[in-house]
C-alpha cells in the first residue's frame, strides 16, 4: 500500500511538472522559425509593451479578446485598414483610442462599447473627431476634474451617444419585442455608469434570442380566385 | 522448593533450582528436554508468510482498496506518458517564453492599438431598420 502511495505521489508530481512552465509547442516552433529582423522586430515590440501603462495593456488584452472572436476573413480586412493608414493617423488613432480609454475607465463605464461609439462619431461627426484628433491629447495625464477641452469634448459626445443608443434601442425593442417595457424604463432612468451594463445585458439577451429561430408567421392566406 | 515452582522459573541459574533439579528426577528430564530444544535449528518464515499475516489481519475494505490503487496508479502512470509535450521547458529560454506568452499580442500590436477606430462596429440593437 505504501509502495502504491509513493507510485501515485510521483506520478501526480511528475505530471505537474511536466505542465508547470510549459510553452505552446507550435508557438516556440513558429518563434525559432522566424528570420533574425523578424525576431528583433518581435522583441523590440515586447519592449514597447512592458513599457505600457496597466491600463494600456489591458486594453490591448481586451481587443485581442474581441478580434480573436472575429471571422479569420473580417480581421484580415481590418488589419489591411489599418496598414493603410499613414504613420501619423495611425499613432494619432491609438493616441485618440488609448485616451478615451483611460477616461471611460475612470468614469466606472463598464461594458462602455468603445468601437460602437467611435463608428458612431465617424458617422456622426466626422468634423468634431478630427477636431478632437487635433486637440491636445494631455487626457492620459490629466486627473479627474481636469479642464481639457479632449476631456470635455468626449463627456459631451458620450452623452449624445448614450442618448443615441437608448433611442435607437428602444426603436428596436418595440419592433423586436426582446426586452420588458420595465427592462427599457429602468434602462431610461439609469445613470450613465449603470447604463451600459444594462445595456450589454440587454444585447446579449437580444442576441441569444437571434440565435433560435423563432415561429415563422402564418402566410395570409391567398385571396379566393375568381372563377 | 517444589516442583511446579522449579517448572515456572525455568530457565534459572539460582542456587536453589539447581539444588533442586539435583535431587528430583523429573525435573532434570525436564531442564533436559528445554535443552534438546535450543539445539534444533531456528526455522526461517516462508517468502510472503509476513505479507500473509499483514493481509489477514488488514480491514477487507483495505484489500480492495490496494488493487483499486494499483490500477489508478498504473493508469496515472500510463497518462502521464501520453501527455508529456514533445517541447521541453528546460530547453526554453526566458526571451522565448516572453514572446511565446505574449505572441498573440505582439503580432496584431498595431492593430490592437487602433481597432477601436479602424473597425466597423455594429450592434443588433441598434441596427438601422431597412
Amino acid at each position: 500500500m505504501r509502495g502504491l502511495t509513493t507510485v501515485l505521489f510521483l506520478a501526480t508530481s511528475a505530471w505537474a511538472a511536466t505542465f508547470q512552465g510549459s510553452v505552446d509547442p507550435e508557438k516556440l516552433d513558429a518563434i525559432r522559425k522566424m528570420s533574425p529582423e523578424e525576431r528583433a522586430r518581435l522583441k523590440a515590440r515586447l519592449e514597447e509593451l512592458k513599457k505600457l501603462p496597466v491600463a494600456e495593456r489591458e486594453r490591448l488584452k481586451q481587443n485581442l479578446e474581441k478580434i480573436k472572436s472575429m471571422p479569420v476573413e473580417e480581421v484580415r480586412k481590418l488589419k489591411e485598414k489599418d496598414q493603410r493608414l499613414s504613420p501619423e493617423d495611425h499613432r494619432s488613432y491609438a493616441e485618440l483610442a488609448q485616451g478615451f480609454f483611460q477616461w471611460i475607465r475612470r468614469q466606472g463605464y463598464d461594458g462602455f462599447p468603445r468601437g460602437l461609439f467611435f463608428a458612431w462619431l465617424k458617422r456622426e461627426h466626422s468634423d468634431t473627431m478630427r477636431e478632437i484628433r487635433d486637440m491636445d491629447a494631455g487626457i492620459a495625464g490629466a486627473a479627474i476634474g481636469t479642464a481639457s477641452p479632449r476631456v470635455d469634448a468626449f463627456m459631451k459626445l458620450s452623452y449624445e451617444f448614450k442618448d443615441s443608443i437608448l433611442a435607437r434601442t428602444e426603436q428596436h425593442v418595440a419592433h423586436h419585442k426582446c426586452a420588458s417595457y420595465e427592462t427599457i424604463h429602468e434602462l431610461r432612468d439609469a445613470s450613465p455608469r449603470a447604463f451600459w451594463p444594462k445595456w450589454a445585458e440587454l444585447q446579449k439577451d437580444c442576441g441569444g434570442r437571434r440565435a433560435v429561430p423563432g415561429p415563422v408567421a402564418p402566410r395570409p392566406l391567398d385571396p379566393p380566385r375568381k372563377q | 522448593m517444589s516442583c511446579s515452582e522449579f517448572k515456572a522459573g525455568h530457565p534459572s541459574a539460582s542456587a536453589p533450582a539447581r539444588a533442586h533439579r539435583a535431587s528430583c528426577p523429573e525435573c532434570s528430564l525436564f531442564a533436559q528436554s528445554w535443552e534438546l530444544l535450543r539445539e534444533y535449528p531456528s526455522i526461517e518464515p516462508g517468502i510472503g508468510f509476513f505479507r500473509a499475516v499483514r493481509r489477514k489481519l488488514a480491514p477487507r475494505i483495505l484489500r480492495f482498496a490496494a488493487g483499486l490503487s494499483a490500477a489508478a496508479a498504473a493508469l496515472l502512470v500510463a497518462l502521464v506518458l501520453w501527455h508529456t509535450p514533445a517541447a521541453k521547458p528546460d530547453l526554453v529560454t526566458d526571451e522565448e517564453r516572453e514572446l511565446v506568452e505574449n505572441l498573440d499580442l505582439l503580432q496584431n500590436y498595431d492593430l490592437l492599438k487602433t481597432v477601436e477606430l479602424v473597425g466597423e462596429y455594429g450592434s443588433s440593437l441598434v441596427e438601422e431598420k431597412k
